[in-house]
């Protein structure tokens, strides 16, 4: 395992801790009761935080070997779609719960990507262990 | 609302596309690629309200196609860099269609009449992700209702933030709502939200020697890539560009694409 490796292992690492913080406000509630700002601001924390620092690694890893883990694309990718609903959901929702969006869909989108999101960290980073986990239709 | 099982599908990116199922025509993260046409499936979620008549959610498939530009340096970049660049899009076509049980078939296409364009342009400071525009002008026919509707000149706008072009696996949400418009200018609906899942690659053709369309924008540089640069530094040469225009023959976007 090399440097770019280890960057990668320890981000991810960090990313699946921080995101079970996420995952916490809105397990097991309805959307009337989950406000929607302190959600926000916890998300844009771990994107441009943790989130960022992993996807420079995978930046890295791309530049040098030409190109990328699949899995990784999916899940670069399923963090920026979550950005842009998130944005989205900023502009309609504001101050207000989740359950007072007038576009109830991209609510059932935000929740249905948050638990695709944290099972694909699960099983990244149990990869990582060599336990052999995979769930390729959970992402 | 109706309750076609589609409906409840929610919009979270296209699987097939993420590299879970392969594609025939690679696409690798955090790197440009030289201007194309490309005709991708797409997945279209779209709330719409007919007034007197009721709102829906219909769920539509279909394919559009899009020229995308060579990308250009913007800011102090002397050539096209991931997240500091912009490559223009103008859409050709798209063709959606989708079934509700409130106006029965629903079909959409771009208004001949109007320009649908965008770009993809840098990076947000806070990610590595490029933004993703587009203003679309569609055009929505509801057969059964005897309806066909146009936005009036007033495009959807959508917005996504990409690491890939073109965006395999992309979700675009609008960000605005339109109203939609008989022949004599008259609000019959509303078009309230649009959720896109950018599918795979159906067929991508190089722009080659055609080059790009119209002079650099203020702070651009750029033209058709000369050299193949690694991912996340510039421009890529891969396998489209080295195997070359393919031939295609007069009737190619009129055809029926295999799937």
């Amino acid at each position: 395992m090399d440097t770019i490796d280890r960057a990668i292992g320890a981000s991810l690492s960090k990313c699946q801790r921080e995101f079970e913080g996420i995952l916490r406000r809105v397990t097991g509630e309805v959307p009337e009761v989950i406000a929607f700002e302190p959600l926000w601001n916890t998300w844009v924390q771990y994107y441009s935080g943790p989130f960022r620092q992993l996807d420079t690694n995978l930046l890295s890893s791309a530049s040098r070997t030409g190109s990328l883990f699949p899995r990784y694309i999916v899940l670069s990718t399923m963090h920026h779609n979550i950005h842009r609903l998130m944005e989205v959901l900023s502009n309609n929702i504001q101050e207000k719960t989740l359950g007072d969006s007038n576009i109830p869909e991209r609510v059932t989108d935000l929740l249905e990507s948050f638990m695709r999101l944290a099972i694909l960290l699960n099983d990244l980073e149990a990869s990582r262990f060599g336990d052999g986990v995979r769930t390729n239709g959970a992402a | 609302m109706g309750d076609n099982p589609a409906q409840a599908r929610p919009v979270v990116g296209n699987l097939g596309s993420w590299g879970l199922a392969g594609s025939r025509i690679p696409v690798q993260p955090y790197r440009l690629s030289a201007g194309a046409t490309d005709t991708m499936t797409v997945r279209v979620r779209e709330k719409i309200d007919i007034h007197g008549v009721g709102t829906d959610v219909v769920d539509m498939q279909g394919i559009f196609t899009v020229r995308r530009d060579h990308p250009r340096a913007i800011g102090a970049a002397a050539t096209p860099q991931w997240g500091q660049a912009v490559v223009r899009t103008e859409f050709r076509s798209l063709e959606l269609s989708g079934e509700s049980p409130v106006f029965g078939t629903v079909r959409v296409h771009l208004d001949p009449n109007q320009l649908s364009s965008g770009e993809v342009g840098a990076a947000d400071a806070n990610s590595l992700a490029a933004k993703c525009r587009a203003n679309l002008n569609p055009v929505v026919e509801l057969p059964e209702l005897g309806l066909t509707l146009t936005t009036g000149g007033q495009p959807v706008t959508l917005a996504s933030k990409v690491i890939q072009i073109p965006p395999v696996g992309d979700v675009a949400r609008s960000e605005n709502s339109v109203a939609l418009k008989d022949d004599a200018g008259k609000d019959l609906g509303e078009i309230i939200s649009s959720d896109v899942e950018v599918g795979g690659v159906l067929a991508s053709i190089p722009l080659g020697s055609t080059g790009s369309v119209g002079q650099p924008g203020p702070g651009e540089q750029g033209g058709p890539p000369r050299q193949a640069a690694q991912p996340g530094q510039g421009e890529q040469g891969g396998a489209q560009r080295q195997a070359g225009p393919q031939p295609i023959d007069a009737g190619f976007f009129t055809r029926t694409i295999a799937r």
